[in-house]
């Protein structure tokens, strides 16, 4: 490639959504509408304020409790539908393995590394362990080119003529979607896959996705694998993280698939059809969760997200500041997102429709604002207990007060039974005990939120990396095999 | 070790779930699918017309007791009330339901109670605790029938089965009077019915739901505590037994089944006592209640007796129930030990977990020797005989391959799959016969018990009048009662007084149903409202003109005595004796005092 084309398509990679379309990227945060309204609706709160503080305040709470019960009341109906028949697209082993070789299609499977070395020649062994003839793989291991240590680990463990070796000339943003939409350019693939670098992908998983793509039709451009963590064990954030995962794949996503909802997709194990990636736009290098975006994007424009029943492990991010950074940067990006797709809301209603609008409030913006106010109102509930103080009582008429207290009763159940019932689901009885502790989880995801929340006005689009490898064990088995 | 369903693997109504349906995604699973579409048809249209026969009935048998015969339970009305002030009284709020009886009664009014103004009947005849009655025991009827049907019980045995638990005399009365019975064995069926869902399916809804109905079993009565007490270990060893691997794995997979099916229950059992706790002072009002009963039973005048005559109470009550309840359990236990059928162990805990709670409360002397509290014998006989028909699910040593239930080809008797078709429809009615002979009696057997006045003490008051020629005083108690509000409330409504004049506290028999039929039911200062203690300790002040009392020979000491206590004697020095409403049925003679001055030290 010579040096004028890199820069072209670097160039492409990193700016090509928001000069095209700068509507659905998040190179600007606000629009002007957007921020008219916010300093509109601040206004009105201020001037509320000064003319009756109570009113106020008992009007912004009994809108948020409204809110609460809303998405109580949302997650139980994900809970009803996760279970319906048809939520995961599955393909049988004996059918996936039924499909000829001549038969399957060019495959490229896009991983992104970033001073990852350490990771490096474990990635390839798994990845050499797909399934899938090497002649009909692409696969791009993309890493920036001054990231020498990472260069030359994959020098040192070079696998097969199926690899490829992205350089990316160094520029800013050093984010993986713009890793990734240099790889997407040069791709061969009819599909193509993206994981992470310290991802195990399940051997069978692209010939399955080949098999439910080609069953499914057209109109699904991507298909998200279930991931799971592979050291669970390792502490109690790490317990807590897979547990929550456990609901995500086992509950929520199944749910919004089957309610034909929009998906935010987890950014690893995503088997799209390259045409249609491509023309969406592919990833948007300013938004910092680019994956939940992209299925966002991919909805509005007529194209739906299934899931796959396969199975890919992860790393759970096991230390306390790592995990900070990693989960405020997805509560900003669901907030970017979230805002993102709000500039224009009649278009968005006319592309979702009422009840992809009510998904889309409840699911992307629902997550990071709730986990914003949640501290606001677990300090009021122990200030309430505690001191009787007479302004909550002022600020709660009845009918409130009593949906706050269901919500409050009901809600945290609820949430505390789901994570149980994640346990049984993955085959994790020795995450019990952690499920049942997990409030205190929620506190950290909380702090999160309100780190995500502060980012987001001072540095919107600034990437934390999460660093990989701190698992340093041997791989472990899971506890009972995983059926896929 | 493995665990055996006889019979199709999917019963009719089930969907399969992501993990099922991967099962089914080899060559003939649109076959499969097609059949389960087909039967969750069939089944929604037989169990929705067993539902509406059963509703209609209860609720058109209830209605014409109620307008025609005047008939109310004062209990269920009290329930009733207790929603009823949560919306309608002087000061509306939720925790005006009270703490003394377990809130599902109250709680599922509100719904209705909201349209009070539309149409007064709805809490002055009870029309709303009546609706909840009759939805709940058509729900009780419907899920018998799934029971059976999901055992693969034949049709016809089936149905007739359900018709004899649907037109048990108790069953009916019950079903439509707005008592928390109907609820009961709703919920407790209810609990059955997933718990055996998920002892054959192994699936997780199931089991949540389970635990769901037990959960809401407990708002309603403090029996399911024993069933879920007996229920746990079951969930726990049979879900160990299922499981695989490291014997650390296998008990945490099973403490983990066993808490999704505890942690609803005790959450709702710790949520209830922090609420009574924080808002009356103390975690446990219902029970610290029913201690009490020992006093009001002694001033009801009811001989408590002594341990051999409660057991003989007991024993009659559960005769009168269920009079081949001892053969029923002999044979089913025999069935389920010939057939290695551990589904009787799940009957056992819910059902005679129940069960066994309300024959330790009568024993202890801590509940009323009600008829009706032993109820649950009714569904017990019905779903025992229907346990011997349907498919067992046996616990068989491990095979070489683990994991697969192996399909046997002993099915039900009688069901779809049993050989050929004459066997079949012979085995069918066979079975049918023996279950006409074995449960039938318990009809005739039930109204007996209902109409003896050693058993059926609260049926005899209530309804003895609408079946006997000439009622005697106690068979006219409900009919003497209803005369009493009615000419009570006429007197206070002619009086025509303002919002909170007349004190008076609704613990006393009949003031429920005064209040709830009041023209304006806010002219009562009850204790519910959170202003009752500062109006009482000086009722002037606050405009409450008037106090009402039961006549204290007649009645335990209510708050208004027990701060007054000269008041019948002198009028405390506050007020005079302005009026009496002599006693009638079930409500004791009251006086109604005009308060005239301010009690020493509060002005």
């Amino acid at each position: 490639m010579s040096e004028e084309e890199a820069r072209l398509r670097l160039e492409a990679s990193i700016s090509g959504l928001a000069d095209l379309e700068p509507v659905v990227s998040a190179r600007r945060l606000l629009s002007r509408g957007q921020r008219n309204t916010l300093l509109g609706l601040a206004a009105l709160i201020v001037v509320g304020g000064v003319v009756d503080l109570i009113t106020t305040v008992t009007v912004i709470v009994s809108i948020i409790t409204v809110f609460y019960i809303a998405a109580i009341v949302y997650r139980v109906l994900l809970f009803r539908a996760s279970n319906q028949p048809g939520t995961c697209e599955v393909v049988g082993d004996i059918e996936a393995r039924s499909v000829p070789d001549w038969e399957l299609p060019v495959y490229t499977v896009l991983i992104a590394a970033y001073r990852e070395p350490e990771v490096i020649s474990r990635l390839i062994q798994r990845v050499t362990d797909f399934e899938y003839p090497p002649d009909r793989l692409d696969i791009k291991l993309l890493v920036e080119a001054d990231d020498r240590e990472t260069i030359e680990a994959i020098g040192c463990s070079w696998p097969g003529d199926q690899f490829e070796l992205v350089a990316i000339p160094p520029a800013e943003p050093r984010t993986k979607p713009k890793a990734l939409n240099f790889g997407l350019g040069l791709a061969r693939g009819e599909f193509v896959a993206v994981y992470d670098a310290e991802d195990e992908p399940e051997p069978l998983q692209l010939r399955r996705a080949v098999v439910a793509m080609r069953r499914l039709g057209p109109d699904v451009a991507c298909l998200q694998a279930k991931l799971t963590y592979n050291n669970p064990m390792q502490n109690l954030i790490t317990k807590w993280f897979t547990i929550e995962y456990g609901l995500w794949f086992s509950f929520f996503l199944p749910g919004l698939a089957s309610m034909r909802a929009p998906i935010p997709l987890g950014g690893t194990s995503n088997h799209f059809r390259r045409v249609v990636l491509q023309s969406t736009g592919a990833w948007d290098p300013f938004n910092v969760t680019e994956d939940a975006d992209l299925g966002i994007r991919m909805f509005r424009e007529g194209y739906s997200v299934r899931v796959l029943e396969s199975t890919t492990f992860e790393e759970a991010n096991s230390d306390f500041v790592n995990w900070m950074k990693q989960r405020s940067r997805w509560l900003k990006g669901y907030l970017q997102t979230f805002l993102v797709h709000l500039r224009n809301p009649r278009e968005l209603w006319r592309e979702l429709g009422a009840k992809g609008l009510v998904h889309y409030v409840m699911f992307i913006g629902g997550t990071p604002v709730l986990a914003m106010i949640n501290p606001v109102f677990w300090l009021m509930t122990i200030f309430w207990f505690v001191f009787h103080p007479h302004f909550i009582e002022e600020i709660y008429p009845a009918p409130i007060y009593y949906l706050g207290l269901a919500s409050w009763a009901f809600g945290n159940f609820l949430l505390v039974y789901v994570a149980v019932m994640s346990c049984r689901i993955g085959r994790r009885g020795q995450l019990l005990f952690p499920a049942l502790f997990v409030p205190v989880y929620w506190v950290m995801m909380s702090l999160a939120a309100v780190k995500a929340l502060l980012q987001l006005v001072g540095a919107p689009t600034f990437w934390e990396k999460t660093a990989h490898g701190l698992d340093t064990r041997e791989p472990a088995e899971p506890a009972e095999p995983v059926r896929s | 070790m493995t665990i055996v369903s006889r019979g199709p693997a999917a019963p009719p109504g089930f969907h399969p779930g992501p993990y099922v349906a991967a099962e089914l995604s080899d060559a003939g699973h649109v076959v499969r699918q097609a059949r389960v579409v087909r039967l969750a048809h069939h089944v929604a249209s037989e169990g929705g017309v067993v539902a509406v026969l059963a509703f209609g009935t209860y609720f058109v048998a209830a209605m014409l007791l109620d307008f025609h015969y005047h008939v109310f339970p004062g209990d269920a009305v009290a329930r009733m009330a207790n929603g009823f002030y949560t919306l309608h009284s002087r000061d509306p709020h939720l925790a005006a339901m009270g703490f003394v009886w377990n809130p599902l009664s109250s709680l599922a009014v509100l719904p209705v109670l909201a349209f009070n103004s539309l149409w007064s009947p709805l809490a002055a005849n009870n029309v709303a605790g009546t609706l909840v009655s009759a939805l709940a025991m058509a729900g009780a009827a419907y899920q018998v029938r799934c029971i059976f049907s999901e055992w693969g019980v034949a049709t016809l045995t089936r149905l007739v089965m359900v018709a004899i638990f649907a037109v048990n005399p108790m069953v009916i009365y019950y079903g439509g009077n707005g008592m928390s019975e109907a609820l009961y064995l709703f919920t407790m069926v209810g609990t059955l019915r997933y718990l055996l869902r998920w002892m054959r399916l192994d699936d997780l809804r199931s089991l949540v739901y389970a635990a769901s109905f037990l959960a809401l079993a407990y708002l309603g009565r403090s029996e399911p505590m024993l069933a879920a007490i007996f229920a746990a270990p079951l969930v726990f060893g049979l879900s160990y037994h299922r499981s695989s691997g490291h014997p650390q794995v296998r008990s945490m997979a099973s403490l983990t089944d066993a808490t999704i099916f505890l942690l609803p229950i005790v959450t709702t059992f710790a949520a209830w006592a922090v609420a009574s706790y924080i808002i009356v002072g103390h975690p446990f009002e219902q029970l610290s209640a029913q201690f009490g009963n020992t006093s009001l039973i002694a001033q009801s005048g009811m001989k408590a007796g002594h341990y051999g005559a409660r057991l003989l109470f007991e024993a009659k009550s559960i005769e009168y129930l269920g009079p081949a309840l001892a053969i029923i359990v002999t044979l089913a236990v025999i069935a389920a030990a010939y057939r290695r059928d551990i589904q009787i162990l799940a009957i056992g805990a819910i059902l005679g977990g129940g069960l066994l709670f309300t024959v330790a409360s009568y024993l202890d002397n801590s509940i009323f020797p009600f008829y009706r509290y032993f109820i649950l014998v009714v569904p017990i006989e019905v779903i025992l005989v229907g346990s011997m028909f349907g498919r067992p699910l046996q616990v068989v040593p491990a095979r070489p391959r683990e994991g697969r239930a192996v399909a046997t080809p002993h099915p039900a008797v009688g069901s779809p799959v049993a050989g050929h078709t004459g066997a079949k429809v012979l085995a069918g009615l066979g079975a049918t016969v023996v279950a006409v002979l074995l449960l039938v009696p318990s009809i005739p057997a039930t109204a007996a018990g209902m109409f003896n006045p050693g058993i059926g003490t609260l049926e005899v008051q209530e309804i003895g009048a609408v079946f006997a020629t000439h009622p005697n005083t106690n068979q006219k108690v409900a009919i003497s009662s209803y005369k009493w509000v009615k000419g009570t409330g006429a007197s206070i409504d002619a009086m025509h007084l303002p919002n909170g004049s007349i004190v008076v506290n609704n613990a006393n028999r009949c003031i429920p149903e005064l209040v709830t039929r009041s023209s304006d039911p806010r002219v009562f200062v009850i204790p519910n409202d959170r202003d009752f203690a500062r109006i009482l300790a000086d009722p002037l002040t606050f405009h409450a003109h008037y106090l009402l009392l039961p006549k204290p020979s007649a009645a335990p000491a209510d708050s208004i005595d027990l701060l007054y206590p000269t008041l019948f004697k002198s009028g405390a020095g506050i007020s005079h004796l302005v009026t009496t409403f002599p006693a009638g049925g079930r409500c004791v003679e009251f006086l109604l005092y005009r308060v005239t001055g301010h009690p020493r030290g509060t002005y």
